[in-house]
């Protein structure tokens, strides 16, 4: 059986098993009550049966003595020898009123009726007597059409017999009555005697209660048995014994049977039966009561213990109280120990999930659980700042790893000694974490260099040792948005790498940006998209040549006019491209575009050289390479690869080996974006390039920097040093046009030549070009540009 | 049914010399049907030539003697006187009510005697007023043979070489008239007759059965 509630189980099976304990005790007390009382009723009717017969017997001896008296009377036997009927008559007449015998009559010597009651008791008590020998007196039952009667006969010897005298009483219900009285009991009593088919009858106000079959076969038994049992009736259920009675003809079989009913033998038991019937349910009740009293005191410890195990389970701390000294108290003590030693372990798990170890400082699970909690306490504007120290693995590779973990400590008491109610954590080996609310948007920027202004001073590490350490910060401040502590983390981290990007100590989280950046998956997978559907577009932008006065070369640079987005700026593509590896693809399209083109513009009767940017990453792709090498060998006129500088070349063998290729293949190699980013003297050393294109942010300051100049007229001799080209990108101006060309640079490219244009539009400028501005020696400036510049505007 | 094996057994010689013819012994003999000899059994002889039964010549005599009549039979001839002399310690109150002759004798003491004569065959049942256990029979036959059996239910008759009646009578004997009776004819070769009768269930009388 399902039960819900321990204690309701318990006091179930408790109560239950005790009452059925109780129930069997008093089925069997009932049974033994019973049964007692069947045993002693039986016991006593056959008490009484012993006394009803001593009774019948003593009675029938009186008779028989009285009529014996008679008999033995001389005057009588002489009366009766000499046939004096009168006198025969009337001493028997005397002997009757004196006995107060019913009835009675005298047998002549032939054993025929004479005297007295000459009907049918004295023809049944002749028919008993005929032919009997006895000189004794007798008696017995004789039926008379089925009413029993208690006969003696006493015979008259002189000294022969003579004749008998006989005294009869009818069994009647009086008779039976008189009986009745002598026992205790409510007793009845009646006397049957058995018809030849074997039946038993007797008077029919004394049988007509039972059924003649049951009786008789109950009589039958019970004469076997001599032992007083059960009969029904339609008085119900009666104890009864039958006794043998003698017959007056010794053959006539009678009994004398008593019954007693059941229900009134058990009477006097009835109230034992209550008083045990009250001692059960009051028993019961108790057992009720005591059942639900020890089952809640057996399972309020438990539940005590549930409940605590509950608490535990939501991570509160829990105790159970013992009060007992039992099994339960040995229990509740070991989870009372178990939930200390929980709560410690979850002390020493959430310490160490949420500290850095190394520096003992919260880390960046603890920093999300301040940020969300300090979020969800007060909906005030809070900033969020990162805090990236710069050349830290620098610092750990110099001074050592518990150095660098001991500056991360120091900066964290600086910052907590400078703002008091700032949390600091440690985000990652090198960025320091810090929050703190009620930071309004405009005062975010003057925190954030008040934190730079701070650290960059010098930072004392050790007692005798002081660092001078760099700092970059992402800031982000949350006013009415409701990002999750996690996008805070984020988007201050994203600040900090935007300020590294940009070389910048402070970037203030900016959301447009942060947009860009996440749309940065989906541009990639529409790039992927766009490569497989050719929609890149070359467009070529022309070099201007000082030497040959003319359009020598220009330079290949893809373009992406996406259907949805529209123009979509190269420089964010492209470092996609080269992040995913699709420059390959990218790199090979525009590739085979270039040769196409070429072939087209030779078919026209135009040479131009065609530059095409090829990352650096790809030098170290040999199978690329390769590819590269096997399309280059078809081309109609000079190629010439931009070796752009966005990565680094991962590895520098391959990559030189395959510069080399490229070279003895015929191909030209230049190095672009020169003046910026990895570019070094090593590499100039290393690289045998045809052309070196200096950076448009050079040539943008020519006119106004003389230190700009300078390095561009140094960088040009240099070039011119080492055997290559010079191409100035990013000319715009006529007055930077005719300085560059006065230096000596070999190439100008920017808008103030051409802008970049798509192949349709080249064949006409070109032809255009040529027409109008004759190649001519020594002209300082191409009277076109000042037009084109007008164009560009 | 019981039976009696009576035995005659036939003496020779006769022993009284009296007879008119060659007289014999025989010896009758009565038991009941689990071979018990009957005694008090009176055994009579009719012959076919008839006569009349003869006294002995000496006295009858029915006594009284410790409560008891003794003997309790007393087989007697027609016209005999029998004594009843009192040898008691108390006194008797004799009487019979049998219609063979109805008499008493009131009350009388120890050494007192009455005496009474029988004309008239049949049984005449005795019995005292006073005391109700005595009892007893005088059977008055009228044949000129008879005896009455022993305690070994024996009795031994003086018979002439005759042809008639040998009959048995005991006052228990389950019969009519409490008697049995065959022909007979005695001869030198019958010396022996047995009688086996059947008994009333109240027995022999062991000092009177009332």
């Amino acid at each position: 059986m399902p039960f819900k509630r321990l204690s309701t189980k318990l006091a179930v099976m408790y109560g239950g098993l005790f009452s059925l304990a109780l129930l069997l005790i008093a089925c069997a007390c009932y049974v033994a009550v019973i049964s007692y009382a069947r045993a002693s009723v039986q016991q006593e009717l056959q008490a009484n049966a012993q006394v009803f017969k001593r009774i019948w017997t003593l009675n029938s001896e009186s008779l028989q003595t009285n009529a014996a008296l008679l008999s033995r009377d001389f005057g009588f036997r002489q009366a009766l020898a000499t046939h004096d009927m009168a006198t025969v008559d009337s001493a028997f007449s005397n002997l009757r009123s004196r006995l107060k015998a019913q009835t009675g009559l005298i047998l002549g010597a032939d054993g025929t009726p004479m005297i007295g009651d000459l009907g049918s008791f004295g023809q049944a008590a002749a028919q008993s007597l005929r032919g009997d020998d006895s000189l004794t007196p007798l008696s017995g039952i004789v039926s008379v059409d089925g009413h029993p009667f208690q006969a003696v006969a006493a015979p008259v010897m002189a000294p022969d017999r003579l004749g008998w005298v006989v005294f009869g009483t009818r069994l009647d219900a009086a008779e039976m009555r008189n009986m009745q009285t002598l026992s205790a009991l409510p007793i009845q009593a009646a006397v049957l005697t058995q018809t030849r088919g074997g039946l038993w009858q007797g008077p029919a106000e004394q049988t007509r209660d039972f059924k003649t079959d049951s009786l008789s076969f109950f009589i039958d038994q019970s004469l076997l048995t001599r032992s007083a049992s059960m009969v029904d009736s339609s008085r119900g259920s009666l104890i009864a014994v039958a006794t043998p009675l003698p017959a007056l003809d010794g053959q006539q079989k009678s009994v004398l049977l008593l019954t007693y009913p059941l229900n009134q033998a058990l009477k006097t038991y009835r109230t034992l039966l209550t008083v045990l019937l009250g001692i059960g349910v009051l028993g019961l009740g108790f057992v009720v009561v005591a059942s639900l009293y020890l089952s809640r005191s057996l399972v309020r410890p438990i539940l005590a213990l549930k409940d605590a195990a509950f608490t535990l389970k939501e991570g509160r701390s829990s105790q159970v109280e013992v009060k007992s000294d039992d099994e339960m108290a040995d229990l509740a003590r070991a989870f009372n120990a178990m939930a200390i030693s929980i709560e410690d372990r979850e002390r020493d798990i959430t310490r160490l999930a949420k500290t850095d170890t190394a520096t003992d400082l919260p880390n960046r699970s603890a920093f999300e659980d301040y940020v969300s909690a300090l979020r969800e306490r007060a909906h005030e504007d809070m900033v969020v700042i990162a805090i990236g120290i710069e050349r830290f693995a620098h610092i750990r590779a110099v001074w050592g790893v518990s150095y660098a973990h001991t500056l991360v400590s120091r900066l964290q008491s600086v910052l907590t000694g400078i703002f008091e109610r700032a949390y600091v954590a440690r985000l990652s080996h090198d960025t320091l974490g810090l929050t703190l609310n009620g930071c309004a948007a405009e005062q975010a920027l003057p925190l954030a260099r008040a934190i730079l202004a701070r650290l960059s001073k010098r930072i004392k590490v050790t007692d005798d040792q002081s660092l001078d350490v760099g700092v970059t910060l992402g800031v982000y401040h949350i006013g009415a948005a409701h990002p999750t502590a996690d996008e805070m983390i984020e988007r201050a981290l994203i600040a900090l790498d935007q300020a590294h990007a940009a070389k910048t100590s402070i970037v203030v989280f900016d959301a447009r940006i942060y947009s860009e950046l996440a749309d940065n998956l989906l541009l990639t997978d529409q790039l992927y998209a766009a490569l497989q559907q050719k929609q890149m577009q070359v467009y070529y932008q022309p070099k201007f040549s000082y030497r040959e006065g003319r359009i020598a070369s220009a330079e290949a640079l893809v373009r992406w006019q996406h259907p949805e987005r529209g123009f979509v700026s190269p420089q964010r593509f492209v470092r996609i491209a080269e992040e995913t590896g699709c420059i390959r693809d990218l790199t090979l399209q525009v590739l085979k575009t270039c040769l196409h083109d070429q072939k087209r513009l030779l078919d026209q009767g135009i040479e131009l050289d065609i530059s095409i940017n090829y990352s650096g990453r790809l030098l170290s792709d040999e199978q690329f390479n390769a590819q590269t090498l096997a399309l280059c060998d078809q081309a109609v006129g000079r190629i010439c690869l931009e070796i752009t500088e966005t990565a680094v070349i991962e590895d520098p063998a391959i990559g030189l080996a395959a510069i080399n290729t490229f070279v003895s293949h015929g191909i030209e190699i230049s190095i672009d974006d020169f003046g910026t980013g990895l570019s070094s003297l090593a590499y100039l050393k290393q690289i045998p390039a045809h052309e070196l294109k200096i950076d448009r942010s050079f040539i943008m300051e020519i006119e106004s920097g003389q230190r700009d100049a300078l390095l561009v007229r140094s960088t040009i001799e240099m070039a011119h040093g080492l055997g290559m080209k010079v191409t100035a990108e990013g000319v715009e101006t006529g007055t930077a046009f005719t300085l560059l060309q006065a230096m000596g640079c070999d190439i100008a490219q920017g808008y103030g030549i051409a802008r970049p244009m798509a192949f349709d539009l080249l064949v006409p400028f070109l032809e255009d070009f040529a027409r109008k501005d004759e190649p001519v020696a020594g002209v300082s400036l191409p009277p076109k540009l000042a037009q084109t510049r007008k164009a560009a505007g | 049914m019981k039976t009696v094996l009576v035995r005659l057994g036939l003496v020779l010689p006769c022993l009284f010399a009296g007879l008119p013819a060659c007289a014999a012994t025989l010896d009758v003999s009565v038991t009941d049907a689990a071979g018990r000899p009957v005694p008090s059994a009176v055994v009579t002889f009719a012959p076919v030539s008839g006569g009349a039964a003869q006294g002995r010549g000496g006295s009858y005599v029915m006594a009284q003697k410790d409560i008891k009549f003794v003997p309790y039979v007393l087989a007697v001839p027609v016209g005999a006187t029998v004594d009843f002399p009192n040898q008691d310690r108390v006194n008797h109150h004799v009487y019979s009510f049998s219609p063979v002759q109805r008499f008493q004798f009131p009350l009388y003491g120890p050494g007192k005697k009455r005496s009474l004569r029988f004309d008239h065959p049949g049984t005449v049942a005795l019995a005292c007023n006073i005391h109700d256990s005595m009892s007893a029979y005088i059977r008055i036959v009228d044949q000129p043979y008879f005896a009455t059996t022993d305690d070994k239910g024996r009795a031994s008759l003086d018979l002439p070489a005759d042809a008639g009646t040998l009959a048995v009578w005991q006052p228990q004997l389950d019969a009519p008239d409490h008697s049995v009776s065959r022909k007979f004819t005695m001869s030198a070769g019958a010396a022996q007759q047995t009688f086996s009768v059947r008994l009333r269930a109240e027995a022999l009388p062991s000092g009177g059965a009332y």
